[in-house]
């Protein structure tokens, strides 16, 4: 199963005093999850060396997917055109459509609505998760992702 | 290149068969131990049609697997080791599969061919070893003419002798057509060359092996014009070297290939800018020197860093030793990673024509080669990443592939745990 890690959330996932994310942790350093990242995000990663650091192990072991920028930055454009995006987060939803993915971490409060809106996510819907008491999440099945 | 398998059996590590795919890049990871440069000795014992099945090259250098005791595999469970093993190959050929196996067994300590079973759509062959008898049977199969089938037998060398053409040379001039008259019969002896062609294609796994030890020789700051041959330590790189790229090479072609080569890799490993050979007198036979260009300076090669003359054989052997497989232990050695990196983008150049197998621990070098998968320049199809882990069931081989955009595909979970826990442990280091 693929998972979108917002930026504003990416170093709670590599901090291990962070028990909110330990879940996402350890359950991409289990194989679990697939992280997937392209695009906007990408380039908002690309800030931050630890958060590199975190993904490029995640790249060398299988469990990251890097799309290719060109396809998640026109889907985003196509969503900035629709004007059904509340938030500014266009890109998260971009990659979830362009991948499969169906879940986002995240704790900013626009992003997650945008992000469960059947408008703009469907089949199945998109879920989100800020806290450990969501890790049952985690434990879904496959949509297909990629 | 056609696709290749290597088939290991019941050799050190390698419990039970091991079919093993080699592809234009294949580069070999895991931990020490798990079976990486046994696996790279037995592509090099299978790649020399002279020697292989019969007397199979396990300890040529820079590979030295010992004798049969050292060989053959010995399960935790088990107090002696497997009472035989096999190594082959299997490979596309134009209307099918070639599959060629043999088997082995220990005799006096040391490696005694059992049995060489191999099929092909031309047909099939197979020998058996009963001390110094031998027996066989060869089917030959043609588009224009029913398959016939003959069979031979008879005395050959033993260990001791170092038996120059095959067995098989010797036994097929008495074979005799299977129902048909007693050897040797004329009707058989006009399949002898057949016999002989289906050998040939069936011992051969066209890979030319150009095997590189994994610590190249130190540089010298004069080498002398003396006839060196192949080692796996580069020690025959320098002459080969001075030969080519010396002014007036009538090998200009190669020269300005070589060169060109040399210099792109070293400009973009930061190593060098440029490689010369200068002679020390006018005479022929004159001693030499390597020369490099570091920033404005030219120096001889004794005096940069390491790195330059560890790598320095495995750019050169590339190049000379196109259209063969290259088996490559550890050509990361000395150098800083920017330059491990360079060597990725080199060799995916280089695997245009050659064949390349890779034993490696430099995340750069692969890191790079998934970049060039990415960027178009290599197909992903070209690539892929054995990972060879260590288990309670012996080594386990680990096929990994990437898809258009360099993402590793069906990498197991067990595969770089090491490292992402590291990883996270360095990064919590203020938390805990």
């Amino acid at each position: 199963m693929c998972l979108i890690i917002d930026s504003c959330v990416a170093h709670r996932a590599v901090n291990m005093a962070d028990p909110d994310f330990a879940p996402v942790r350890d359950s991409l350093s289990a194989g679990e999850q697939v992280l997937v990242i392209g695009g906007q995000l990408l380039r908002e990663y690309k800030k931050y060396r630890e958060i590199v650091r975190f993904v490029v192990e995640l790249d060398r072991r299988g469990r990251a997917r890097i799309v290719r920028d060109e396809r998640v930055d026109a889907e985003t454009q196509r969503i900035t055109d629709s004007g059904l995006c509340g938030s500014n987060d266009q890109h998260l939803v971009a990659l979830a459509r362009v991948t499969g993915a169906r879940l986002l971490c995240t704790s900013d409060g626009a992003a997650a609505h945008d992000f469960t809106r059947k408008e703009l996510l469907d089949h199945p819907r998109g879920k989100v998760y800020q806290k450990s008491a969501h890790r049952h999440l985690l434990r879904g099945g496959c949509f297909g992702c990629l | 290149m056609s696709a290749v398998e290597i088939i290991v059996e019941n050799v050190r590590s390698f419990f039970g068969r091991h079919e093993i795919p080699l592809r234009q890049i294949t580069l070999l990871v895991g931990e020490n131990s798990t079976g990486k440069s046994t696996f790279l000795a037995t592509i090099a014992a299978l790649a020399s049609p002279e020697r292989y099945p019969e007397r199979p090259a396990f300890n040529e250098p820079p590979f030295n697997l010992g004798s049969y005791e050292t060989i053959a595999s010995r399960r935790p469970e088990h107090r002696r080791a497997e009472e035989t093993f096999a190594i082959g190959f299997r490979r596309q050929v134009r209307d099918g599969l070639l599959v060629s196996v043999a088997t082995y067994r220990g005799r006096s300590g040391q490696v005694e061919m059992a049995e060489f079973e191999a099929s092909s759509p031309r047909g099939t062959l197979r020998l058996q070893r009963h001390q110094d008898f031998m027996v066989g049977r060869a089917q030959i199969v043609s588009s224009d003419a029913a398959p016939v089938t003959l069979q031979f037998g008879g005395s050959v060398p033993g260990q001791e002798m170092e038996s120059r053409l095959p067995s098989i040379y010797y036994l097929v001039q008495n074979a005799k057509l299977v129902g048909g008259d007693t050897p040797p019969s004329e009707e058989a002896s006009k399949h002898i060359p057949d016999v002989v062609n289906l050998w040939a294609d069936m011992v051969n796994p066209r890979l030319q092996a150009v095997p590189l030890a994994p610590i190249r020789s130190k540089p010298s700051r004069v080498y002398e014009q003396l006839d060196t041959p192949f080692r796996p330590e580069g020690d025959h790189i320098p002459i080969r070297l001075a030969r080519i790229l010396r002014r007036g090479s009538r090998q200009r072609e190669r020269r300005t290939e070589l060169s060109q080569a040399l210099d792109t890799f070293g400009q973009e490993s930061g190593l060098f800018s440029h490689v010369e050979v200068r002679k020390l007198s006018p005479s022929p036979t004159a001693p030499f020197e390597i020369l490099v260009t570091v920033g404005a300076q030219r120096v001889n090669i004794a005096d940069v860093g390491y790195g330059v003359s560890q790598v320095l054989p495995v750019v050169a052997e590339s190049v000379l030793a196109a259209h063969g497989t290259l088996l490559l232990q550890q050509p990361e050695v000395h150098l800083h990673p920017k330059a491990q990196a360079a060597l990725g983008t080199f060799l995916c150049g280089i695997a245009v024509q050659s064949r390349i197998v890779v034993e490696t621990h430099s995340d750069f070098l692969i890191d790079r080669i998934r970049q060039e998968v990415a960027s178009g320049r290599v197909s992903p199809t070209k690539v892929l990443i054995l990972y060879f882990e260590r288990s309670e069931a012996g080594t386990q081989v680990h096929p990994i592939h990437l898809d258009s955009e360099g993402n590793l595909v069906d990498a197991p979970l067990s595969y770089r745990d090491f490292f992402m826990e590291e990883e996270l442990r360095l990064l919590s280091r203020g938390s805990q």
